[in-house]
């Protein structure tokens, strides 16, 4: 179907924002400011906001069960032993969970779930396309879409408790290297029998999957880029914490950096210098590739923006932070040819505000996803 | 309607009292000139429902935590007061970005959790902190955070069956105390002779609408003076919330439902209860929400589009007329104490900061302050 | 607002069935008969369906362990202490229990919620009735209305579990009868107090609930499964003076005469269930059949959420299949469990003055097949 969309502020992401126009055809993007049709169904933005759905490059809806018992609905860590890169987030998610719909309504159209941080390697995660309309397959933008590790205070304090084999973080670091150095006696072994939990992790020594890492602490983040140096494996930063007291590092290697979720107490030690200039420090520093993560449940996952908002307020450019919710997401899964900015050919997932994306007082009025209407606040609500 | 703000002209402090709003012709006697102009003056912000200071930041999960006492259910002698570190991270979150009083009260653990004090956010020692006109608080919670707790101990009350029985056998047992002639003198009996002499007013934590009503129920059968801390539920029924003519302080609303107990977590309940005429006030629970994200709520409550004086009530009047602090502060009115926070915009802003806050006439922090630190 | 409801067979409880019409005001049946002649506001159609008193679930859980929450909403038994009888149900009642509305739709609007059965003293119950509200105080029939006791198993289980009294049951009448005693001594300490003239410092509220026990304002409500489990039951009646009713008496047949002599009405079931327990071995339908034959005052529980209360027609209809006389099943369902929770004044059959607590099935209640499609406040349902 086509149809257009007229009247809007168009913030494209990737360029200036503009007064126009959008022709969706087959859920994508086909023209921009398209001369008028007649016969073409045409919706009157009245001069609102557009902005490309907003991209969460890390939390766990659905594998956290939202508003029901934690015991019987806690699918996000597998915590029974410490590699487990056989386990997909994809198996532990509940189709149906409110999470989906409270994302929706706040405008995230595209999600990365991962598994928890509670181990050392924890497993896949996957990328779904935050659309009611499809079938659950059908959502699914990538099975695989990054290998979840962690590293600090959380793998410990499972680990002492559950598996018993982890009591410091020299073990976690172990842990890591024994399970990829496993990997690749498997992979010259002959006659070998298939092996999921093998298979993964080469494909994270082959560049195939990149390694997404939980590491808050400074000392933690240079622990896992000598582990990933190493095997010669790829790596993104997951919280960095602590990432503004040395971005040097991460400037010299290009490290991709998801920083957040910015708005929880300093309530365990290795999260004491979160800090929210980091991600202005880091755009000082030289680093482009930043995004930003709520890891909801820690924080709700309609803080996305809130963090954006608020790294502006501590001097990240405006730029970057709607790059660091939209584009720069989209790029570290991969999937940056289809979502994550107003552009002619990518899917037509997109949000009409009644203010700018960046004021959090701004309510999402509409939310498009692959050009279809998916949800609107006047008639089902806002949900905060 | 906007509310007249003090924008370019400034206002003469003297010693800790606001004395005089001036206009540029005021020629009182004067040490010093604070020029505010092209600021927006706004009363100190005021957070009703916390534990800082007693469930403290960065000290990791142990060596900080002094905000549950779990070894009885009803623990009535216990004081805030002497859990808290007035050098938390969390107390001085408080002053930096813009809060000047805060309420501080045991956790919810227990049926009676002791007694909750109120403190401006500034200062070494609490003693000097603590604003004295506020009415005398007894921490109370009902529902699931006591059962959690005491189910996991196999002690009573493992179930909530047991939890209104709890408190009934306390107040049964202060009612005794109070009319025993020949009584010795004991700290748990007399806070709680105190709330059946309305001398103190009962924060009750809960959040089912069930658990309201026994709350209703045990507080007719006693008569005693209660606000309802949290009342997740309570906006799901607006007639019964009218009957109950009780303060409400609603929050911590920046969560994910974690429960089932949340499931009826929203800011629309803010929305619903103001316009039923309730006194709203709005808690961070910090460190849940820590206090230097304190305005974040302010900016959600704000999408659904109240009348903004209304939204920073929930921040400042409404929480000092529930602490029954108003003539002291909540806002900047002559004879009242001098905190007021200083911003470079409309606070409404996101990108506005809070350049300075004030306590009792000093200037204690801001944003600029928290930076250097 | 006057409602009329005609084209109905009502099935009164007191009269035999007839084709007749109701006049519905304020809550309350104005006025019965086979034509009503009053002036009426609006008119329901009943679609020659059966129109029956609600029933009542004279013993239920219903709301203390709400559908599909778990563990988080089990608030049916106070393990913590044997002797708990200053807890009551109506504290921990969840009123948007899912339970209550389907048991609605299977025709049951009133029940009687007690705590469990882990305490030899248990705690208060009390009586809802089904309303669309979702507060607890719009649901009240009855506070207070019985002191939740219990024998046999389940405390010697629960409590032999923490090397703790009882661990048999001599020590479960042990703790019930040490409980009567301790209230027989407040009640004397109370009126010394009172004949000297002096302030009475002591209130206990556990022993308060014994005061009114002892006083005969409410009953003892106490579980029984096992033939010498109810004789030890009457014989505590007798020994403090207290009312009684006795729970489940799955064993009943066995000491009938006794049961008939000492007067004490039972409650019945849930026999529609599996034997777990050792003091269920014997448990059997006909008891029913039994117990309408001895004419004591009866009752069908359905124990909720042991049994569902939604399909407690089916039990009073498997109790027919065993012999059971089917106007007296319905009895049982109605002014019976009226009569012992003594509600009876408002609810248990269709008569002028009383409550119109309704339903209109559209066929016999204990066919399997046939639905509530009306009842007084939900209207017309749908399942």
């Amino acid at each position: 179907m086509k149809w257009i969309l007229k009247n809007a502020i168009l913030h494209p992401v990737t360029a200036e924002a503009f007064r126009g126009s959008l022709l969706i055809d087959k859920g994508k993007i086909a023209q921009i400011n398209p001369p008028e049709r007649k016969g073409t169904q045409t919706f009157d933005a009245n001069g609102h906001h557009l902005f490309p759905g907003i991209v969460e490059e890390h939390c766990h809806i659905g594998t956290h069960g939202e508003k029901t018992n934690q015991t019987a609905d806690q699918d996000t860590n597998e915590w029974s032993e410490p590699i487990t890169p056989e386990m997909q987030a994809l198996d532990g998610i509940k189709i149906f969970d409110f999470g989906f719909r409270m994302a929706l309504a706040n405008g995230i159209t595209t999600l990365n779930i991962f598994p928890g941080s509670g181990s050392p390697i924890t497993g896949v995660g996957v990328a779904l396309k935050n659309d009611p309309s499809l079938r659950f397959e059908e959502r699914i933008l990538i099975k695989e879409s990054g290998l979840k590790m962690a590293f600090g205070e959380n793998p410990k304090s499972v680990h002492s408790k559950t598996s018993k084999t982890i009591q410091t973080r020299m073990a976690t670091a172990a842990l890591i290297r024994k399970a990829f150095q496993d990997a690749l006696n498997y992979e010259k072994k002959k006659d070998k029998e298939y092996n999921r939990r093998m298979e993964i992790l080469l494909k994270v020594l082959k560049g195939e999957l990149t390694a997404h890492v939980h590491v808050h602490r400074a000392d933690d983040i240079q622990t896992i880029i000598r582990i990933a140096d190493e095997f010669g494996f790829k790596i993104h930063l997951e919280h960095a914490t602590e990432a503004h007291l040395i971005p040097k590092i991460i400037v010299e290697r290009q490290i991709p950096v998801a920083v957040g979720p910015m708005f929880t107490a300093k309530y365990k030690i290795e999260v004491n210098n979160r800090s929210l200039q980091t991600p202005a420090i880091l755009e000082r520093a030289g680093v482009k590739d930043l995004s930003l993560i709520t890891d909801h449940p820690v924080i709700p996952i309609w803080n996305l923006p809130i963090e954006a908002s608020m790294a502006v307020h501590y001097g990240l450019s405006e730029d970057l932070a709607l790059r660091a919710i939209t584009i720069n997401p989209a790029k570290n899964l991969g999937l940056d040819h289809r979502i994550g900015s107003l552009e002619v050919g990518k899917d037509a997932d997109m949000i009409l505000l009644d203010r700018e994306l960046l004021d959090p007082t701004h309510r999402v009025l509409y939310v498009w996803t692959n050009g279809n209407l998916s949800y609107d606040t006047e008639k089902e609500g806002m949900v905060l | 309607m906007e509310r007249p703000r003090f924008e370019t002209t400034g206002f003469f402090c003297g010693g800790r009292e606001i004395i005089w709003f001036f206009s540029l012709s005021f020629t009182g006697p004067h040490d010093e000139v604070l020029n505010l102009s092209g600021h927006y003056v706004y009363p100190g912000l005021i957070d009703p429902h916390t534990h800082v200071g007693l469930l403290e930041e960065e000290t990791g999960n142990f060596a900080g935590d002094d905000v549950n006492e779990t070894t009885s259910p009803a623990t009535p002698g216990v004081r805030a007061i002497d859990g808290i570190n007035p050098m938390d991270a969390g107390i001085r979150n408080a002053r930096n970005y813009g809060v000047t009083t805060v309420c501080v009260m045991p956790g919810s653990a227990n049926v009676i959790g002791g007694e909750g004090v109120v403190i401006k956010t500034a200062g070494k020692s609490v003693d000097g902190m603590v604003v004295s006109s506020a009415r005398k608080i007894v921490k109370m919670a009902f529902g699931r955070n006591i059962t959690w707790t005491w189910s996991k101990k196999e002690k009573y009350p493992s179930t909530r069956l047991a939890v209104g029985a709890v408190l009934r056998e306390k107040l049964n047992a202060a009612k005794n105390y109070m009319a025993n002639p020949e009584r010795v003198c004991t700290y748990e009996m007399e806070v709680l002779a105190n709330l059946l002499k309305k001398e103190a007013i009962a924060r009750i934590h809960v959040a089912n609408l069930e658990d309201i009503e026994t709350i209703a129920r045990i507080a007719r059968e006693f008569d005693f003076d209660y606000v309802l801390d949290h009342a997740t539920a309570l906006h799901t029924n607006v007639e019964f919330a009218k009957t109950l003519k009780v303060p409400v302080i609603l929050g911590p609303l920046n969560v994910a439902g974690k429960s089932f107990q949340s499931y009826d977590v929203t800011f629309a309940s803010v929305k619903i209860l103001l316009e039923a005429g309730l006194l709203v006030s709005v808690m961070s629970d910090a460190p849940v929400i820590p206090l230097n994200l304190v305005r974040l709520q302010l900016f959600l409550i704000d999408r659904y589009r109240l009348d903004r004086s209304d939204i920073l009530d929930l921040f400042t009047e409404n929480p000092a007329k529930t602490l029954g602090i108003e003539k002291q502060t909540g806002s900047l009115g002559i004879g009242k104490d001098a905190d007021f926070i200083v911003l470079d915009g409309d606070i409404f802003d996101y990108r506005s900061r809070i350049r300075s806050t004030y306590i009792n006439g000093n200037a204690v922090g801001g944003e600029d302050y928290e930076m250097d630190s | 607002m006057r409602k009329k409801i005609t084209n109905v067979t009502i099935h009164s409880i007191v009269q035999k069935p007839y084709k007749g019409e109701l006049i519905i005001e304020d809550g309350k049946i104005a006025e019965v008969g086979k034509t009503c002649s009053q002036t009426v506001d609006e008119v329901i159609d009943g679609k020659g369906g059966l129109c029956f008193p609600g029933f009542i679930d004279a013993h239920s859980h219903i709301g203390l362990n709400a559908e599909g929450y778990g563990f988080e909403y089990d608030d049916v038994n106070e393990m913590t202490n044997p002797v708990t009888p200053e807890v009551r149900t109506e504290d921990a009642f969840v009123p948007t229990d899912a339970a209550l509305k389907e048991s609605a739709l299977g025709g049951v609007l009133v029940h009687c919620v007690l705590t469990g059965s882990a305490n030899p003293v248990g705690g208060l119950a009390f009586i809802v009735r089904h309303t669309p509200s979702n507060l607890t105080g719009d649901k009240v029939v009855q506070r207070d209305v019985g002191l939740k006791m219990a024998t046999g198993e389940n405390p010697k289980r629960v409590y032999g579990a923490k090397n703790q009294m009882p661990v048999t049951r001599m020590g479960t009448a042990a703790v019930i009868r040490k409980y009567l005693q301790d209230g027989k001594n407040y009640i004397e300490k109370k009126a010394k107090a009172e004949k000297e003239k002096k302030p009475f410092f002591e209130t206990d509220l556990k022993l308060e609930i014994a005061e009114k026990v002892l006083k005969k304002i409410i009953p003892v409500r106490i579980h029984c499964h096992r033939s010498e489990d109810m004789l030890t039951a009457i014989r505590i009646k007798e020994e403090f003076g207290i009312r009684m009713v006795i729970e489940h008496a799955t064993e009943y047949l066995k000491v009938r005469e006794e049961i008939k002599k000492s007067g004490v009405p039972v409650i019945l079931g849930p026999f529609m269930s599996c034997r777990p327990k050792v003091e269920l071995k014997d448990m059997t339908y006909k008891t029913y059949k039994g117990a309408l034959e001895d004419g004591v005052l009866m009752a069908c529980m359905s124990d909720h959420p042991v049994f569902p209360s939604q399909v407690l027609r089916l039990q009073a209809g498997m109790a027919v299949a065993y012999g059971a006389d089917e106007e007296g099943m319905f009895r049982a369902l109605t002014i019976m469990p009226a009569q012992i929770l003594g509600i009876d004044q408002d609810f248990g059959s269709i008569e002028k003055g009383k409550q119109a607590s309704l339903c209109i099935w559209d066929g016999h209640p204990f066919d399997a097949r046939s639905r509530v499609i009306w009842n007084d406040q939900d209207s017309w349902t749908t399942l």
